[in-house]
């Protein structure tokens, strides 16, 4: 295997060159470019990107939920399954086993439901466990998001809860079904900062104690590498880096990678935007065919960039698409943080 | 649950004294407006006759017309404060009576047009809401007509097609027994719901495409919510609130174009008596009539508040939130 | 004196009354000559009908006969009262309740037929007949016929089955309004005990008549039955049950009448008349009509002062085109005020004079000689009009262009279409008119009964002052005309009677207080299954339906 896969064992999910295009304005257009990378049983995968890099759109293509019309290639496998051709009673089992958590819990809560309705109504339609069984699990599970009076929010709308509260709720209501793969995208950035650590240890502790998998959609560098024992990097729809997460931040593969990793403020930090790298981020579809993607925006941009696009290569246990990954190895972090 | 009881009890109060308000207001209005208009009461109830001064007189007195306007009106409050709605000029009899015997003509019409309105017209914005391609662009295209038209000439051409080319329907008066008088109803509900039908199958349409686009129809669907749960749940269950607003408004409108639809078709509704009344000053009943449609419009507006807070927690009674 | 002010509705509805007519079938230009006479009735029925639904142009208002003064009353009323006397449908007065002699001139002897009996199977008795008449100048009641008995002086049965009207002075007239609504009979007890609500919707009614009264919903019919123990054997009606009910526009009736939602109408300026003419579900028959379009001249201080002014008018209008756009065809050109068809008594004596008049032709040449001769070139006049109206809009118009075809200039002053009656009521609204436009009939078929209100000083409806002497100066006849028609109430031949209304019309035809436009005819239109209406304008004032029925 060509992957930076320290351990054995039969991988949960695995995206293998998937390339999705949509329909815009009448042609389609490519949001993701050959992406491939795999999660464990149990592991956390980070992925991280700027806004309009497909994180997203890899989430969805993974769960299915892309806009009618969209085409895909490539392949997802889910415990061994494609999960492209699955149907029927297949795809709702899947869809019980993938939960997905979204970054704005209020806009993916039904405003005129309960917020026990919301919990429950996978578990009562799918799984047909009775009302009150549902409703016991639902109040156990909130208790262990850190929220006491489960039985007073089950009566409650989603326009009474606080965000923090309703993404707790959600992230509880994810693992209602027992899961074995959570696709958490940005989680945490539609809340304030305090509200956010706590979001992050409630999902990190469980995801641990239940030890699901996961994959962690987020733009922040440092919370994929707090969270995560992996990360994969995407720029324009493509894979751009895949790495230990605790070697990300200090030593990047990739001049993209690097350029996030400067940017970003530590966790910690106020959550300010810093805008370091110049230039616009590109989407899949604009990126140029034969050609690095970041080569307009790469301080390191060489000749070498603009021939060809470069295929991912591994480099220090990691994989990178970088044509002067070599080259730059161990160039890229001094530089940046001088 | 004691404080809601108290803000839906407050809000209950505050609509009923809105109400009294604006009857006792459309009352003056209406009262000084037919009093002002030209003509006079005396000339419709002769035809214009020139009478003889002492039956002159005796009308005069009976109807307090000799009498300022003021006064007048004084007489007319008080006696409506205590139930009495007074006399017709023309019929010579009472006000009420006249009214409750017109009421079931147009209440059957309305509620038939409102039928079809709901039935049809948010059927069919559900179905265009969902399926695209030749029923939804016929359907756009057919709305798009019908909006614009007016009840009177989609009355005109329901006559011609339907009674007088087809004579499937009656075209004219009320029929004997309930079968005689749905069909007697059915032109004059088809006209009157035409275009409030196309509105709603519209803004159904508009509304059960927005809903389906919602975030949290992804949530469900990322569930492995079924189709069916999933609409009937979360896309219908939301349109509804629009399609409530939008429904409740036009069943409100059809009480005040109905009269347009009563005339054509000869209808002895409330609409076409205050037409008539209106024109031969029969005051009195211009008053009663119109004092029972603005009752009627003001709790029609009362209860879609209530349906709409029922339908969106997000709403309370008395504060209509968007 | 009975009038009607304006039947022309509103056309609200004339563009979609278009669509129905290209719809359903071609038209067909011109009418009914005027020139023959036309039968007064339909061939009888033959076959027994159990419903007939007959239009009128609005709902009826009551249902009493003193306060029956327009067509929906009048049509109602007449066939479920009977009157003392009774006008046949050729305007001939007879026999009705009653037999009239006269002992001497001041004194009418009304001797009841025997065996009358009310619907509940009461007997008629004098004191009906005195109470249905003095019903009629009962102040507190307030009816609309009290100015017909002004030379009554009592009223008083004078044995068992006789009435006698003691007159303060001759008054043959009052004989043909005996003949008519006000010479209606109601049962006195049954009256008395419904009060107020007799003739309401509320209340219930009680008369004589072949058809009696069964129910009444305002907005939806007054519904009419057969009455089986009719009191006169040799009449038995074909149809059960008759529907009277409002027929809201030209639209909505013509779609009823041709598809059998409405069974007959005695229609008026009918904007679909065309279209229904060559539909072969309805059948259209002319009658002799007893009214009178025209335009009343209410100010003689301004350029109608001048006769010259107002005889070259009536020159220059072009009376065919109004009869053409208006009427479709189905009215005549005037001789006279009154119409051909009021020629109720004293028949040749009318005919010959009326022969020998001229028809009133244009001759826009004589027209403007005269507008020379009167020194009126430029002079305006101001018509009172309502556009809404379109009958009324179409005359007005046509009464400007004939003013300025001749040398004038014509101002239109135009008010809402119910505004349009204060002409008539309010002498406020006349200030600064000279003229209007009017359909008017009379309550009998004699050419005095609409002359009344226009030539007497007090008529309700000589609004100019005609006949005060020295208001008109130069008309010819001015107070003579009103000397002459006073004579003519007075005088007790029929024929010496109707001689000094002949010469009345004659004066009035030159003097011109009102200019005669048009006279329509009777429009009967029902479903072609039916026949045996009445063809003439007494269905007003007679029982039209005894031998309505089916055909063949």
């Amino acid at each position: 295997m060509n992957r930076a896969e320290p351990a054995a064992g039969a991988p949960l999910l695995e995206l293998e060159g998937v390339t999705v295009r949509l329909p815009v304005e009448g042609s389609m257009q490519a949001v993701l470019q050959d992406v491939s990378f795999a999660i464990r049983p149990g592991e956390a995968l980070g992925l991280v990107g700027e806004s309009g890099s497909g994180k997203s759109m890899t989430a969805r293509a993974i769960d299915r939920l892309l806009p009618p019309g969209a085409a895909v290639t490539g392949r997802v496998r889910f415990g061994g399954r494609d999960v492209m051709t699955l149907s029927g009673a297949d795809l709702k089992r899947f869809r019980g086993e993938v939960a997905m958590i979204f970054q704005d819990p209020r806009a993916h809560t039904n405003p005129v439901r309960r917020i026990g309705d919301f919990m429950t109504e996978a578990l009562r339609t799918n799984a047909r466990v009775p009302m009150d069984e549902a409703a016991r699990r639902a109040v156990d599970l909130l208790a262990s998001v850190g929220i006491e009076d489960g039985d007073r929010r089950l009566r409650q709308y989603p326009h009474e809860l606080s965000g923090g509260l309703l993404q707790r709720v959600m992230i509880a209501t994810a693992l209602l079904t027992r899961p074995r793969l959570l696709l958490a995208d940005e989680p945490t950035t539609a809340l304030d900062v305090t509200t956010q650590a706590e979001v992050l240890a409630i999902l990190d502790n469980l995801r641990s104690e239940l030890s699901l998998a996961m994959l962690f959609i987020t733009h922040n560098l440092e919370l994929a590498a707090a969270i995560c024992d992996r990360t994969v990097v995407m720029y324009a729809g493509q894979v751009v880096e895949v790495r230990e997460s605790n070697r990300l931040h200090d030593q990047p593969l990739h001049p993209y990678t690097a350029a996030l990793a400067a940017a970003r403020p530590s966790i910690d930090a106020t959550a300010h935007r810093l805008t370091a790298i110049p230039g616009r981020p590109l989407s899949a579809f604009e990126a140029p065919a034969e050609a690095c993607a970041f080569t307009a925006r790469c301080p390191y941009a060489a000749d070498v960039c603009r021939e060809r696009r470069p295929a991912l290569v591994e480099l220090d246990g990691g994989l990178t698409r970088c044509a002067r990954a070599r080259e730059l190895f161990g160039r890229l972090e001094v530089e940046l943080h001088a | 649950m004691g404080p809601a009881e108290s803000v839906h009890l407050r809000f209950f109060v505050r609509r009923l004294a809105m109400l009294l308000v604006s009857l006792l207001v459309a009352s003056f209005v209406i009262f000084a407006a037919i009093y002002l208009a030209p003509g006079n009461p005396i000339a419709a109830l002769s035809g214009g006759r020139s009478l003889p001064p002492d039956s002159l007189h005796v009308l005069e007195a009976r109807y307090h017309l000799d009498q300022p306007f003021i006064v007048q009106y004084w007489y007319w409050l008080s006696n409506a404060f205590h139930g009495n709605l007074g006399i017709s000029i023309t019929l010579r009899e009472n006000v009420s009576d006249l009214i409750a015997s017109r009421i079931s003509t147009t209440a059957g019409l309305v509620l038939y047009s409102s039928i079809l309105i709901i039935v049809i017209g948010v059927g069919l914005g559900i179905l265009s809401g969902f399926k695209r391609g030749l029923l939804d662009t016929s359907t756009l295209v057919i709305t798009a007509i019908s909006a614009s038209l007016p009840a009177f000439v989609a009355a005109i051409v329901l006559i011609l097609v339907f009674a007088v080319q087809l004579q499937w329907f009656p075209s004219l008066g009320n029929g004997v027994g309930f079968i005689d008088q749905v069909r007697h109803l059915t032109l004059p509900a088809f006209a009157l719901a035409v275009s409030s039908l196309a509105i709603v199958a519209r803004v159904t349409r508009a509304a059960i495409r927005e809903e389906a686009r919602r975030e949290h129809v992804q949530t469900a669907v990322s569930r492995g919510i079924p189709t069916a749960e999933l609409i009937r749940r979360h896309v219908l269950r939301n349109a509804a609130i629009p399609i409530t607003t939008i429904s409740g408004i036009t069943v409100a409108s059809l009480i005040a174009v109905a009269a347009v639809v009563e005339v054509v078709f000869g209808l002895a509704g409330l609409g076409a008596y205050l037409v008539q009344s209106a024109q031969s000053k029969d005051l009195a009943v211009v008053q009663g009539i119109s004092l029972l449609l603005v009752t009627t419009f003001v709790v029609m507006n009362v209860l879609v508040d209530v349906l709409y807070a029922v339908l969106d927690p997000r709403v309370s009674l008395g504060s209509r939130a968007q | 004196m009975n009038r009607k002010l304006t039947t022309h509705r509103v056309m609200a509805v004339a563009g979609v009354v278009g669509l129905l007519a290209t719809a359903c079938g071609g038209r067909t230009a011109g009418g009914p000559s005027g020139g023959q006479q036309q039968a007064v009735t339909t061939k009888a029925g033959t076959k027994p009908v159990d419903k007939v639904v007959w239009a009128v142009y609005r709902d009826v208002n009551s249902l009493d006969p003193i306060f029956a003064f327009d067509y929906p009353e009048n049509t109602t009323d007449s066939l479920l009262y009977e009157s003392l006397l009774r006008q046949g449908a050729d305007g001939s007065l007879g026999p009705g309740l009653a037999t009239l002699s006269y002992p001497d001139q001041s004194t009418m002897v009304f001797t009841l037929k025997p065996g009358v009996t009310f619907w509940d199977g009461n007997p008629l008795t004098t004191d009906d007949v005195v109470y249905s008449l003095n019903r009629n100048t009962d102040p507190a009641l307030a009816g609309f016929y009290s100015a017909v008995f002004s030379r009554v002086q009592s009223i008083a049965a004078t044995g068992t089955n006789e009435v006698t009207i003691k007159l303060k002075q001759p008054d043959y007239w009052l004989a043909s309004e005996m003949g008519s609504i006000p010479g209606m009979i109601i049962e006195k007890k049954f009256a008395q005990a419904q009060g107020s609500n007799y003739g309401t919707p509320a209340g219930k009614i009680m008369g004589t008549g072949a058809f009696k009264f069964e129910s009444w919903k305002p907005g939806v019919a007054v519904v009419i039955v057969r009455n089986d123990s009719y009191w006169n054997p040799a009449v038995k009606p074909l149809v059960r049950e008759m529907d009277i009910k409002g027929a809201p526009n030209d639209a909505s009736l013509t779609s009823a009448l041709l598809t059998g939602g409405i069974n007959g109408v005695y229609a008026q300026a009918l904007t679909t008349l065309d279209q229904l003419k060559t539909n072969k579900a309805v059948t259209v028959t002319y009658g002799p009509g007893w009214y009178t379009d025209a335009f009343i001249v209410s100010d003689l201080k301004g350029a109608l002062g001048d006769v010259r002014v107002r005889q070259a008018l009536s020159l220059a209008l072009d009376r065919k085109g109004l009869i053409d756009a208006i009427y479709k065809g189905t009215a005549t050109l005037p001789k006279w005020i009154s119409n051909r068809g009021t020629f109720g008594y004293g028949k040749s004596v009318f005919e010959a004079a009326y022969a020998a008049a001229p028809d009133m032709t244009q001759n826009l040449a004589k027209a403007k000689q005269l507008i020379i001769d009167a020194g009126a070139t430029g002079k305006s006049i101001t018509i009172g009009m309502s556009s809404e109206l379109t009958g009324i809009s179409i005359e007005a118009n046509a009464l400007k262009a004939a003013a300025e075809a001749i040398g004038m200039k014509a101002t239109l002053h135009s008010v809402s279409a119910q505004n349009f009656i204060n002409f008539f009521i309010d002498p406020k609204a006349r200030v600064g008119i000279d003229g209007f436009f009017t359909l008017n009939y009379g309550d009998y078929a004699g050419p005095e009964s609409l002359l009344a209100t226009l030539i007497p000083p007090d008529g309700s409806q000589n609004f100019d002052g005609y006949g005060v002497q020295g208001t008109d100066p130069q008309a010819a006849n001015d107070s003579k005309a009103f000397t002459l028609f006073d004579e003519a109430r007075s005088t007790a031949d029929p024929n010496a009677r109707a001689q000094k209304v002949a010469d009345v019309e004659k004066m009035i035809a030159t003097d011109l207080p009102w200019i005669p436009v048009l006279q329509p005819l009777i429009v009967l239109i029902t479903s072609s299954n039916l026949t045996g209406a009445y063809a003439s304008f007494a269905y007003m004032f007679a029982p039209w339906a005894d031998k309505l029925g089916g055909t063949g």
